[in-house]
């Protein structure tokens, strides 16, 4: 029993996300009747399954807003803010009386009533429409079979005199299922020179899937009706998996346009159906071109049903996933030992089976990794709320704006990612995002935006958060430095530098302590938790304009390309994605050159960094050694290693605590000969060995 | 309860020509030694990485740590694998010793304080002496080894960032000191 809970909460829990998505959606496109009832069905899903479970009083309190809301989708009322509100604090309670599972207590009972009251109160109903009409209980239980209609609508010509506007019609039914609109001339329009502008010469066919009835559609024409041809046929009561491959001569049939005969007839010629039936003139091409516009409809419906059914959901345990994951690691080294043996042995069978079986593990590979990626998506709508709650609060008009939700990233990384976003989305609007009269003094429009954007670059993915605010002081930040102890006051810092110094422990420029930020925890966590992700923390900022942080974080933590390299004994790994080529440097080559660290490559000069020298390798260099091209964002520098041994799939493992402050070295693998190699981050290793000289590249 | 001497089992190894000893349950297991994989720019006494079955695990030389001098590698030379306990998650990590020797019980009466001088090694790191038969055992207080590591490693990694940044800074800050003092 305690297994199928669990499954309740989680579900419920996926509800209520997704029930305050809407709500915030609602809150800006307040007429969407698509969201209301989206709204209304979660209510409806929790409100049984809670009473399933045994959830007594959240049955009980789901049911009073579902009633509310009811109400809502026959717009009784209009949505305000107020009601969002307190529909958002329904919203919580609910997801707090299922986090603590504590049924019926009179604590919780007392704030349901109470948000009831509020609800209604911001709804304008009375108490008296306690009692949902039966009409409406006869709606909602309607049985949900859909129907596809073949809607023809000829307007009269005037129509458009009379104010009509048809457009708004087909708007209107296209809100009631999936429809495909064909729109044909009339016949009556000949020629072009005789046309009345002001005339009305189309007429239109709908085919549209709904739960509606016939009545419904005749409804939404209650006002043309008169002067219209109107003609609702029923295409197919059924489901329509079977009917999306209705022949088209059948289609013709049950509209009418021709006769069963007609089209046997037309099948037993070994021409395309459509056009026989036009030669017969049994129907005129217009019906030919509707009917096969009515096929392509069900069709879709078909397609998309498939599409549907095709991403249903497993729910899996991320543990499970976990396991999946490393023991596809293992599988990765033994397979690295395996071809590393065929080799040794160069025994054509083995060396076969080896390389079949390690095309096998590339795949097996990329499938657990793609299982773990997530659109970060589904993590930017939840700050959506966390931002609406902050500005309220603050007294701040912030609205939200993401960029590049379906950039997938690791799971692990999705879920640790949450709390430094939160720190930072925090600190934009409490620090970034100006009061409304400063940003009015200063011209800008008063209602702030805070923009979360995530993109690939190379094997890494670039999260930023962006906000339109004031921007760091930097005259302050370099104060309370020097106030600190940080700097001295005479120190030169580029900005970045200036700006890196707010993520020291213990920094916090705000003057006044507030509930949201300002006690100097904050970006110190950020950077450490960013850090401990193998990512890192930019800061860009322009006075009054904007601050942005750029959090760059690794794809996955698991396992990556890699180039395989080696210098005297030691062995590294380059990420893959960064290497653009490897040149030759000869003995000659090194001979000619005098001093500094830049070579000829493809006509410009690249700098570059011996990994003997930077990691003290001892042993001669060799007669030839290889430069690794890299580039990284733009920029090329190369790493100048003794041998490449060529690219390797590399399960990245954790040095441990100790090893934290390597810098430069990410983690270590383990290779097929059992030795370890390290794993570099070459952007570290330049800029590690730029200090060492003095010079930067 | 009270009549039953608690003891406790050790495993016992040497540094030099001292004895000392550790808690057994901390011991995963005692390896020869083996291919040690540096990783460059780290202070001397942490010798690298090993391979142990797929796991990469940090070895250490406590002699160097501990401050005593160098040996050469020999037969008797060993790796104990220790398991500790890092932010609730279990590490392992690798101490490079000159010989490992035995299991050995030791009643918790017959452990005395440590002394304060006359050891080898820092006083705090051993956590009491112990005796058998007739030979004092040096009870190593690795917790505290391993917690000062720990420490020098946030340490250093915040000092390097800090040099990255400051550079500059820093030798202008001890400049600007020396002027206050002269003032």
């Amino acid at each position: 029993m305690d297994q199928f809970k669990e499954t309740f909460r989680v579900e419920a829990f996926e509800l209520l996300e997704g029930l305050e998505h809407d709500l915030m959606a609602l809150e800006s496109d307040s007429g969407n009747k698509t969201l209301v009832d989206s709204i209304f069905r979660a209510m409806h899903t929790i409100k049984g399954s809670s009473s399933m479970f045994g959830m007594q009083s959240v049955s009980r309190f789901a049911h009073e807003l579902e009633m509310v809301l009811d109400a809502l989708r026959e717009a009784r009322f209009e949505v305000g803010k107020g009601f969002i509100n307190v529909l958002l604090s329904c919203r919580d309670h609910i997801h707090s009386i299922i986090t603590d599972d504590v049924d019926s207590s009179e604590e919780a009972d007392a704030v349901s009533d109470e948000l009831t009251r509020l609800l209604r109160n911001e709804a304008g109903l009375s108490a008296a429409d306690r009692q949902a009409s039966p009409a409406n209980n006869v709606k909602s239980n309607r049985n949900r079979s859909k129907t596809t209609y073949q809607i023809n609508f000829t307007p009269s010509e005037e129509v458009f005199l009379q104010g009509s506007r048809p457009l708004l019609l087909i708007r209107e039914l296209s809100d009631m299922g999936e429809m495909t609109v064909v729109a044909q001339s009339t016949p009556e329009m000949e020629r072009f020179a005789d046309m009345n502008p002001e005339h009305c010469h189309t007429s239109w066919v709908f085919f549209l899937t709904t739960e509606a009835s016939v009545n419904d559609i005749r409804d939404v024409f209650i006002f043309v009706e008169n002067d219209s041809t109107l003609d609702i046929k029923v295409l197919d009561a059924e489901e329509p998996d079977e009917e999306s491959q209705m022949p088209i001569g059948e289609i013709l049939v049950r509209q009418g346009v021709v006769s069963a005969d007609e089209v046997q007839e037309g099948l037993h010629e070994q021409k395309a159906l459509g056009s026989i039936l036009v030669e017969k003139q049994s129907a005129t091409e217009r019906d030919i071109e509707t009917a096969v516009n009515a096929q392509n409809h069900l069709k879709q419906l078909k397609a998309s049903r498939a599409a549907t059914s095709q991403t249903s959901n497993i729910r899996v345990d991320a543990r499970r996933l976990d396991d999946l994951v490393t023991l596809v690691g293992e599988l990765v080294t033994v397979q690295a030992r395996l071809s590393q043996i065929a080799v040794d042995a160069s025994d054509e069978g083995v060396l076969d089976v080896s390389e079949e079986l390690e095309r096998l593990v590339i795949d097996i590979r990329e499938n657990a990794m793609s299982i773990r990626m997530l659109p970060i998506g589904t993590t930017f709508s939840r700050y959506k709320r966390l931002i609406r709650d902050l500005s309220t609060e603050l007294n701040k008009d912030v609205t939200l704006l993401t960029i590049g939700g379906e950039t997938e990233i690791d799971k692990t990384v999705i879920d640790k990612l949450s709390d430094p976003m939160v720190h930072l989305i925090r600190n934009a609007l409490d620090h970034g995002i100006e009061d409304p009269e400063v940003r009015r003094s200063k011209g800008k429009p008063i209602q702030g935006t805070i923009t979360l954007t995530a993109e690939h670059v190379g094997a890494s993915v670039h999260v930023i958060i962006e906000d339109d605010g004031g921007g760091l002081n930097k005259d302050a930040i370099r104060e309370k430095a020097v106030a600190r102890g940080l700097i001295s006051e005479s120190a030169v810092l580029s900005d970045e530098e200036i700006y890196q110094l707010i993520m020291h422990p213990g920094f916090s420029t705000a003057t006044t302590v507030t509930s949201v930020s300002g006690r100097g925890v904050g970006m110190d966590v950020v950077q450490k938790q960013i850090t401990d992700l193998g990512g890192t923390v930019h800061i860009e900022s322009e006075p009054d304009l904007y601050t942005r942080i750029v959090l760059e974080l690794p794809l996955t933590l698991a396992i990556i390309e890699g180039m395989l390299v080696e210098a005297g004994e030691e062995k590294f790994i380059l990420p893959l994605s960064t290497v653009e080529s490897c040149v030759e440097f000869t003995h000659e080559d090194r001979e000619r050159k005098t001093n500094g660290r830049v070579i000829r490559y493809r006509d410009s000069l690249l700098p570059y960094v011996r990994i003997r020298d930077t990691y003290d390798i001892p042993g001669d260099l060799p007669e030839i050694e290889q430069i690794v091209v890299l580039n990284i964002k733009n920029q090329q520098f190369g790493i100048t290693v003794d041998t490449v041994v060529g690219s390797h799939q590399t399960v990245i493992k954790n040095l441990g605590q100790i090893y934290n402050q390597a810098q430069g070295v990410t983690g270590a693998t383990i290779l097929g000969d059992g030795s370890i190699a390290l794993i570099l981050d070459p952007m570290k290793l330049i800029q590690q060995s730029g200090q060492d000289d003095g010079s930067y590249l | 309860m009270a009549d039953v001497v608690a003891t406790g089992q050790y495993l016992t190894f040497s540094l030099g020509d001292e004895v000392y000893a550790l808690e057994v349950f901390k011991v995963r297991e005692v390896l020869e030694p083996t291919k040690i994989t540096r990783v460059p720019r780290m202070p001397p006494y942490m010798l690298g990485v090993i391979n142990l079955r797929g796991s990469v695990v940090p070895v250490i030389d406590l002699r160097r740590k501990l401050g005593l001098e160098r040996v050469e590698v020999t037969l008797d030379s060993g790796i104990i694998i220790l398991e500790f306990e890092i932010d609730g998650e279990i590490a392992l990590m690798g101490i490079f010793v000159d010989s490992v020797y035995e299991v050995i019980n030791l009643s918790k009466d017959s452990i005395e304080p440590s002394p304060s001088i006359g050891t080898r090694i820092k006083a705090e790191f051993i956590s009491g002496v112990g005796k058998q038969n007739e030979e004092f055992i040096m009870l190593m207080d690795i917790d505290r080894i391993f917690g000062e590591i720990d420490e020098s490693a946030l340490t250093v990694s915040e000092g390097q960032i800090e040099s990255a940044v400051f550079e500059e800074a820093g030798a202008e800050q001890a400049s600007a000191d020396s002027n206050e003092v002269s003032s």
